[in-house]
């Protein structure tokens, strides 16, 4: 079941600042706040797209500092889900 | 308790059916999407008898209840009935997708694992009849036999890999459907098939059946279940509904065995019983409908039988054709019927080079190439079950080139003059044995030439191939693959089995509580283990793929071949180093096995520069098991046992 909902998907991009860019403790961090939705929450980089609530999957990314990333969520509670790891990021990653 | 009593007690404690939303469940939990968590009885779940424990998180309330959990959730499903509302959801796509879709889906997807294995022998098995065709070969010679055996084994017990994958795809237990499956091919029923008849059915009409033994008193129509596909995928869905129903009722103690003791029993003589007859009189009606035709109208029959030659090998039913040919080649000394099928595996291999130059998905150009190697020589397993038919169109497009060209020979009255290998090594069979070149063996050649032209060029324009839509599991795959998500992270939660890890190092253990950085103590991560290292040598701890090593080279993750994802993070705070006192041997996306050297750090520099040097070893997706054993030892080498991971 594909059912193409683009226009319904919330997108925001960042950049990130913090020196040791997405190592293990951050994308713990992320992927332990996008498993609170239901929404399905991916971070991008560098073309690459994975689902943000898999630690290995992010860490795969290797996200180094000054790295523009987008994270998009699709679903139910797709703004809560943005807000939350967006709260994330801005604590710990970047802007 | 029965699973139906715990199921109702679940529901009830969760708050009754009406505060269920919806129910899902992984490989030990019931994952419930409450309407009012308040409602739900954590306390009396937590204490009841069935039940592990209760989990609030992710906006799900997670009733662990171990590994019999798809046996609770059925039953949940019928006591609450939740289906009605998830097929509610689905019926759509499900009604999109059709019969032929559907079954088309289920034969592409359980050929997927064997696909490799199918190229491979399909190869050896064209080579091998090459060979013979030079004269490099007898086929009495020991050579040929060996190469043969190797080339044909597969093909012949093909039930056994599908009876494995089949029951997987169905949910059920993937040896029982490989048990069944070997029932069915078994060499002494085959040996019967071919010995004495003791009675005849139906005689006088099409469905004349000869029986050759009864099974307690029923007489049973064998036919030839090697290199079958259809039988063994009828025979598992319906084994994995039994094998349900019964561990469902069946005591836990005793589940063990009488599940797959009782399953057998039914299926393997139901089997016989049923689709031994129905695919017998298939075939024979089939045999009896195309002699008429071609006495009626050659070139209908031709195009009957060409365009539906493949379809009928799929369902097996082929051979009802295959004594008419024996006995027109003994009576008449050449045969016009199976002559009109020539084209079909022409057809396969235009259809085939079609996609190999389209498509876009690498996994298809690679398979493309063999599929159309041992396509040539006449194998065309490899073609459809790997190409042409998960695609679809260029399998439809095929059949029509097919039906084309198995005019062409119907009209210019195209016959075969002996038995004899498959595809071009064939073309000699059509010289007539007095006549020489004849109307007819040029009708063939251009037969064979139209066929795979027009499949080609069809399936240039029209196969489809890069389409988006075609819902093929090889090129959705594939297509992760190479844009968004990477398949090995994305499945090993669905596929996480049960695993030795082994330690990549040498040193002291120390328990992950007393690893002195929170996120790694608190399990954020996931199970896992420390280790103090005495060396700055890390080693694999299981076969897999390195799915990321940092850039500053301290922390290694790796996705097992089981699907074990597992973070060996050398040191803490180690990040900050930037790299410095560590040498990767391993770039991300590099096969590994056990033992193979990953990453060299300086034990001693990483302690002068203020760093904890302790290694945790994390399992990222411990959710995904039911339990993650820890090795008990104080002190351990590379490549002791190190984590046991349990569904």
């Amino acid at each position: 079941m594909t059912v193409e909902r683009m226009n319904e998907m919330k997108e925001q991009t960042f950049t990130i600042t913090a020196e040791t860019g997405v190592h293990a403790r951050p994308a713990t961090l992320l992927v332990n706040k996008a498993g609170q939705f239901e929404s399905e929450i991916e971070i991008g980089y560098n073309d690459k797209k994975v689902n943000l609530k898999s630690i290995m999957g992010v860490m795969s990314l290797g996200i180094p500092k000054g790295a523009q990333i987008t994270v998009s969520a699709d679903g139910s509670d797709e703004e809560a889900a943005l807000a939350g790891v967006t709260e994330i990021i801005k604590e710990h990653l970047g802007e | 308790m029965s699973y139906n009593e715990l199921a109702k007690e679940i529901i009830e404690l969760v708050g009754g059916k009406e505060n269920v939303s919806s129910v899902s469940h992984c490989i030990t939990r019931l994952r419930f999407h409450l309407k009012d968590e308040g409602k739900a009885n954590t306390e009396a779940l937590n204490n009841h008898d069935g039940v592990v424990t209760v989990r609030q998180s992710a906006g799900q309330y997670q009733v662990v209840i171990g590994n019999h959990v798809p046996n609770v959730y059925q039953a949940v499903v019928e006591e609450g009935g939740f289906e009605a509302q998830k097929q509610q959801n689905t019926e759509e796509t499900e009604e999109k997708k059709g019969l032929f879709n559907k079954f088309v889906d289920i034969i592409s997807n359980i050929f997927i694992p064997i696909l490799p294995l199918l190229m491979a022998t399909g190869i050896i098995k064209g080579f091998n009849s090459l060979f013979v065709a030079l004269g490099w070969m007898e086929t009495t010679s020991g050579t040929y036999q060996l190469l043969n055996a190797i080339g044909d084994g597969f093909f012949t017990f093909l039930p056994i890999f599908l009876g494995y994958t089949a029951m997987k795809k169905f949910g059920g237990t993937p040896f029982l459907g490989m048990a069944i499956a070997a029932a069915l091919v078994h060499p002494s029923l085959a040996g019967i098939a071919e010995g004495e008849t003791i009675k005849t059915l139906f005689s006088g009409t099409i469905f004349e059946s000869p029986v050759q033994i009864t099974f307690l008193g029923i007489p049973v129509i064998l036919m030839s279940y090697t290199s079958s596909v259809v039988p063994i995928i009828f025979a598992t869905f319906f084994a994995s509904k039994v094998e349900r129903k019964f561990q469902a009722i069946i005591p836990t103690v005793v589940k063990s065995f009488i599940v797959p003791f009782l399953t057998l029993l039914i299926i393997v003589p139901i089997t016989f019983l049923v689709i031994g007859p129905i695919a017998t009189w298939i075939a024979q009606s089939i045999g009896a409908g195309v002699s008429a035709i071609y006495d009626f109208a050659p070139i209908v029959a031709g195009i009957v039988i060409g365009g539906f030659w493949q379809v009928f090998v799929i369902f097996g039913v082929h051979w009802g054709l295959i004594p008419i040919y024996y006995n027109n080649l003994a009576v008449q000394g050449s045969d016009m019927l199976i002559a009109m099928t020539f084209a079909a595996s022409f057809a396969q291999i235009g259809a085939v080079l079609g996609v190999w130059l389209t498509t876009k998905n690498k996994k298809l150009k690679r398979l493309s190439f063999p599929a159309f190697i041992s396509g040539l020589f006449g194998v065309s397993e490899p073609a459809i079950y790997g190409i042409t038919l998960p695609l679809k169109r260029p399998f439809i497009i095929s059949c029509i080139a097919s039906a084309v060209g198995g005019a062409i020979i119907a009209v210019t009255g195209a016959a075969l003059y002996s038995a004899g290998p498959l595809g071009i090594l064939k073309i000699p069979t059509f010289i007539h044995p007095e006549q020489g070149i004849t109307t007819g063996f040029w009708g063939m050649l251009i037969s064979i030439v139209v066929a795979f032209v027009l499949a080609f060029v069809l399936t240039l324009f029209f196969g489809g191939v890069n389409r988006k839509d075609k819902g093929v599991t090889v090129v959705d795959e594939e297509n992760k693959d190479q844009t968004d998500e990477n398949p090995v992270i994305a499945h090993a939660t669905e596929t996480a089995q049960a695993e030795n890890i082994v330690s990549p190092l040498n040193g002291e253990i120390i328990p992950l509580a007393e690893v002195p950085d929170q996120v790694f103590a608190s399990e954020a991560m996931g199970k896992g283990i420390g280790i103090n290292p005495a060396d700055g040598q890390v080693k694999s701890p299981v076969n897999g793929i390195i799915t990321t090593i940092f850039n500053t080279k301290h922390a290694i993750g790796i996705t097992s071949d089981q699907g074990a994802e597992i973070l060996i993070h050398i040191g803490i705070d180690t990040v900050q180093l930037d790299g410095k006192h560590f040498t990767a041997h391993i770039n991300q996306g590099d096969q590994i096995k056990v033992g193979d050297l990953l990453v060299e750090f300086d034990v001693d520099a990483i302690k002068k520069a203020g760093y904890p040097v302790i290694t945790p070893i994390i399992v990222t997706n411990s959710n995904a098991y039911g339990d993650i054993e820890l090795t008990a030892s104080k002190q351990v080498n590379q490549g002791d046992l190190l984590l046991i991971t349990k569904k």
